[in-house]
Protein backbone atom coordinates (compact mmCIF):
# COMPACT_ATOMS: atom_id res chain seq x y z
CA UNK A 1 0.00 0.00 0.00
CA UNK A 2 1.39 3.40 -0.91
CA UNK A 3 0.99 6.56 0.81
CA UNK A 4 1.57 10.36 0.52
CA UNK A 5 4.56 9.98 3.03
CA UNK A 6 5.75 6.23 2.15
CA UNK A 7 4.69 2.95 1.96
CA UNK A 8 3.44 -0.21 3.76
CA UNK A 9 4.42 -4.04 2.89
CA UNK A 10 3.53 -7.21 4.16
CA UNK A 11 5.75 -8.67 6.70
CA UNK A 12 7.04 -11.21 3.55
CA UNK A 13 7.90 -7.73 2.05
CA UNK A 14 9.53 -6.58 4.67
CA UNK A 15 12.03 -9.07 5.87
CA UNK A 16 12.94 -9.78 2.08
CA UNK A 17 13.95 -6.50 1.46
CA UNK A 18 15.92 -6.45 5.14
CA UNK A 19 17.25 -9.97 4.66
CA UNK A 20 19.55 -9.09 1.42
CA UNK A 21 16.55 -9.88 -0.99
CA UNK A 22 16.15 -5.94 -2.77
CA UNK A 23 18.54 -3.54 -3.80
CA UNK A 24 19.55 -1.62 -0.63
CA UNK A 25 20.70 -4.28 1.02
CA UNK A 26 24.32 -3.84 -0.04
CA UNK A 27 24.18 -1.28 2.32
CA UNK A 28 24.21 -3.82 5.31
CA UNK A 29 27.52 -5.03 3.80
CA UNK A 30 28.82 -1.70 3.43
CA UNK A 31 27.87 -1.13 7.45
CA UNK A 32 30.31 -3.87 8.38
CA UNK A 33 33.17 -3.01 6.24
CA UNK A 34 32.91 0.93 6.74
CA UNK A 35 35.26 1.74 9.97
CA UNK A 36 32.77 4.06 11.49
CA UNK A 37 30.01 1.24 11.96
CA UNK A 38 29.09 2.62 15.75
CA UNK A 39 27.50 0.66 18.34
CA UNK A 40 25.97 2.46 21.08
CA UNK A 41 23.39 1.95 23.82
CA UNK A 42 21.32 5.20 24.68
CA UNK A 43 18.94 6.27 27.33
CA UNK A 44 16.57 9.40 26.14
CA UNK A 45 16.32 10.59 29.53
CA UNK A 46 17.38 10.32 33.45
CA UNK A 47 18.28 6.69 33.52
CA UNK A 48 16.11 6.41 36.96
CA UNK A 49 12.82 7.33 35.37
CA UNK A 50 10.72 4.54 34.03
CA UNK A 51 9.34 5.99 31.24
CA UNK A 52 12.70 6.66 29.48
CA UNK A 53 13.09 4.04 26.95
CA UNK A 54 16.69 2.72 26.11
CA UNK A 55 17.79 1.91 22.53
CA UNK A 56 20.82 0.56 20.97
CA UNK A 57 21.97 2.05 17.69
CA UNK A 58 24.35 0.52 15.02
CA UNK A 59 24.94 3.36 12.19
CA UNK A 60 27.95 4.22 9.66
CA UNK A 61 27.89 8.07 10.34
CA UNK A 62 30.24 9.20 12.88
CA UNK A 63 27.86 12.79 12.78
CA UNK A 64 24.92 10.21 14.01
CA UNK A 65 26.73 9.51 17.01
CA UNK A 66 27.82 12.68 17.34
CA UNK A 67 24.12 14.16 17.29
CA UNK A 68 22.95 10.86 19.58
CA UNK A 69 25.91 12.22 22.07
CA UNK A 70 24.05 15.57 22.34
CA UNK A 71 20.66 14.54 22.81
CA UNK A 72 20.81 11.30 25.27
CA UNK A 73 22.63 9.42 28.06
CA UNK A 74 24.91 7.08 26.42
CA UNK A 75 26.92 4.41 27.84
CA UNK A 76 26.46 2.27 31.06
CA UNK A 77 23.64 3.42 32.59
CA UNK A 78 21.66 2.55 29.48
CA UNK A 79 23.87 -0.88 29.58
CA UNK A 80 22.07 -1.17 33.05
CA UNK A 81 18.74 -0.67 32.02
CA UNK A 82 19.19 -2.88 29.19
CA UNK A 83 20.61 -5.76 31.51
CA UNK A 84 17.92 -5.26 34.11
CA UNK A 85 14.80 -5.19 31.90
CA UNK A 86 15.83 -6.95 28.97
CA UNK A 87 13.54 -4.42 26.54
CA UNK A 88 15.33 -1.85 24.55
CA UNK A 89 14.71 -0.47 21.19
CA UNK A 90 17.34 -1.74 18.20
CA UNK A 91 17.87 0.40 15.33
CA UNK A 92 20.50 -0.38 12.70
CA UNK A 93 21.29 2.65 9.93
CA UNK A 94 23.20 3.07 6.93
CA UNK A 95 23.43 6.31 5.12
CA UNK A 96 24.50 3.99 1.92
CA UNK A 97 24.54 6.05 -1.30
CA UNK A 98 21.66 8.03 -0.88
CA UNK A 99 19.51 7.12 -3.70
CA UNK A 100 16.09 7.92 -2.85
CA UNK A 101 15.23 4.35 -5.04
CA UNK A 102 17.29 2.37 -2.72
CA UNK A 103 16.11 4.48 0.84
CA UNK A 104 13.73 2.09 2.89
CA UNK A 105 12.84 3.22 6.74
CA UNK A 106 11.18 -0.08 7.98
CA UNK A 107 9.70 -0.07 11.39
CA UNK A 108 8.95 -3.13 13.17
CA UNK A 109 6.78 -2.09 16.31
CA UNK A 110 6.09 -6.05 17.30
CA UNK A 111 9.68 -6.72 17.48
CA UNK A 112 10.81 -3.05 18.60
CA UNK A 113 13.17 -2.33 15.92
CA UNK A 114 14.20 -0.07 12.76
CA UNK A 115 15.98 -0.31 10.12
CA UNK A 116 17.05 2.92 7.77
CA UNK A 117 18.70 2.92 4.62
CA UNK A 118 19.56 5.17 2.35
CA UNK A 119 19.32 8.29 4.08
CA UNK A 120 21.03 10.95 6.50
CA UNK A 121 18.51 13.11 6.88
CA UNK A 122 18.08 13.74 10.68
CA UNK A 123 14.30 12.06 11.11
CA UNK A 124 15.54 8.82 9.17
CA UNK A 125 19.43 8.70 11.12
CA UNK A 126 18.94 9.77 14.80
CA UNK A 127 16.36 6.67 14.89
CA UNK A 128 15.68 8.73 18.67
CA UNK A 129 13.27 10.85 16.59
CA UNK A 130 10.49 10.17 14.80
CA UNK A 131 11.22 6.60 14.45
CA UNK A 132 11.69 5.54 18.11
CA UNK A 133 10.14 8.32 19.96
CA UNK A 134 6.90 8.78 17.95
CA UNK A 135 6.38 5.55 15.65
CA UNK A 136 7.38 2.64 17.95
CA UNK A 137 6.59 4.72 21.08
CA UNK A 138 3.43 5.30 19.91
CA UNK A 139 2.81 1.38 19.69
CA UNK A 140 4.02 1.23 22.93
CA UNK A 141 2.07 3.48 24.13
CA UNK A 142 -1.43 1.97 23.22
CA UNK A 143 -0.28 -1.59 25.02
CA UNK A 144 1.09 0.09 28.51
CA UNK A 145 -1.44 2.77 28.49
CA UNK A 146 0.23 6.37 28.08
CA UNK A 147 0.46 8.64 24.97
CA UNK A 148 3.58 9.65 23.00
CA UNK A 149 4.24 12.75 21.73
CA UNK A 150 6.17 14.34 19.85
CA UNK A 151 7.31 17.52 19.98
CA UNK A 152 9.99 20.53 18.57
CA UNK A 153 11.13 22.78 21.09
CA UNK A 154 11.09 26.24 19.40
CA UNK A 155 12.67 28.64 22.53
CA UNK A 156 12.82 29.04 25.93
CA UNK A 157 10.84 31.71 27.95
CA UNK A 158 12.20 32.99 31.45
CA UNK A 159 10.12 34.44 33.86
CA UNK A 160 11.22 37.51 32.75
CA UNK A 161 9.54 36.67 29.23
CA UNK A 162 12.71 37.18 27.64
CA UNK A 163 12.47 34.57 24.90
CA UNK A 164 15.59 32.70 23.77
CA UNK A 165 15.28 30.78 20.55
CA UNK A 166 17.11 27.61 20.23
CA UNK A 167 19.81 27.70 17.74
CA UNK A 168 19.29 25.76 14.33
CA UNK A 169 21.24 26.69 11.65
CA UNK A 170 24.07 25.18 12.64
CA UNK A 171 25.22 22.26 15.13
CA UNK A 172 26.56 23.39 18.04
CA UNK A 173 29.05 20.59 20.03
CA UNK A 174 30.07 21.33 23.76
CA UNK B 1 32.05 1.72 28.52
CA UNK B 2 30.35 5.06 29.07
CA UNK B 3 31.04 7.60 26.83
CA UNK B 4 33.45 10.18 28.12
CA UNK B 5 34.04 13.93 26.76
CA UNK B 6 37.30 12.63 25.65
CA UNK B 7 35.88 10.12 23.44
CA UNK B 8 33.26 12.84 22.28
CA UNK B 9 36.10 15.42 21.35
CA UNK B 10 38.17 12.98 19.45
CA UNK B 11 35.13 11.98 17.26
CA UNK B 12 34.58 15.83 16.83
CA UNK B 13 37.84 17.06 16.09
CA UNK B 14 38.33 13.44 13.57
CA UNK B 15 35.37 14.79 11.31
CA UNK B 16 36.99 18.15 11.71
CA UNK B 17 40.04 17.41 10.31
CA UNK B 18 38.55 15.57 7.17
CA UNK B 19 36.40 18.42 6.77
CA UNK B 20 33.47 16.37 7.02
CA UNK B 21 32.68 19.33 10.19
CA UNK B 22 33.40 22.85 9.74
CA UNK B 23 34.25 25.13 12.24
CA UNK B 24 32.32 28.84 12.51
CA UNK B 25 34.00 31.34 14.00
CA UNK B 26 34.86 30.26 17.35
CA UNK B 27 34.98 33.45 19.00
CA UNK B 28 31.25 34.60 17.71
CA UNK B 29 29.80 31.00 17.03
CA UNK B 30 31.87 28.69 20.14
CA UNK B 31 31.64 25.20 19.72
CA UNK B 32 29.60 25.64 16.67
CA UNK B 33 29.97 23.54 13.16
CA UNK B 34 28.44 23.21 10.08
CA UNK B 35 28.33 19.05 8.86
CA UNK B 36 29.62 19.17 5.27
CA UNK B 37 29.01 15.37 4.47
CA UNK B 38 30.96 15.99 0.97
CA UNK B 39 31.73 12.49 -0.28
CA UNK B 40 28.27 10.97 0.68
CA UNK B 41 26.88 14.24 -1.18
CA UNK B 42 28.86 13.67 -4.37
CA UNK B 43 27.78 10.14 -3.99
CA UNK B 44 24.07 10.59 -3.55
CA UNK B 45 24.37 13.33 -6.49
CA UNK B 46 25.72 10.75 -9.12
CA UNK B 47 23.29 8.08 -8.93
Amino acid sequence: MHGYRGAGGSEQQLDAASRGQEPHAGAVSRLHARPYAVRRALLHGPDRLALCPVRVEITDSAYVVLNMALMTRMGRPALERIASEEVFVRGLHSTGDLNPARRFIMHFPEELSIQSFGSGYGGNALLGKKCHALRIASWQARDEGWLAEHMLLMGLQSRLAKCTMSPQPSLRLR
Amino acid sequence: MRWSDAEYVRLRDELAARGELKALNQTTFPGCYLYAPIQTMSRGLNT
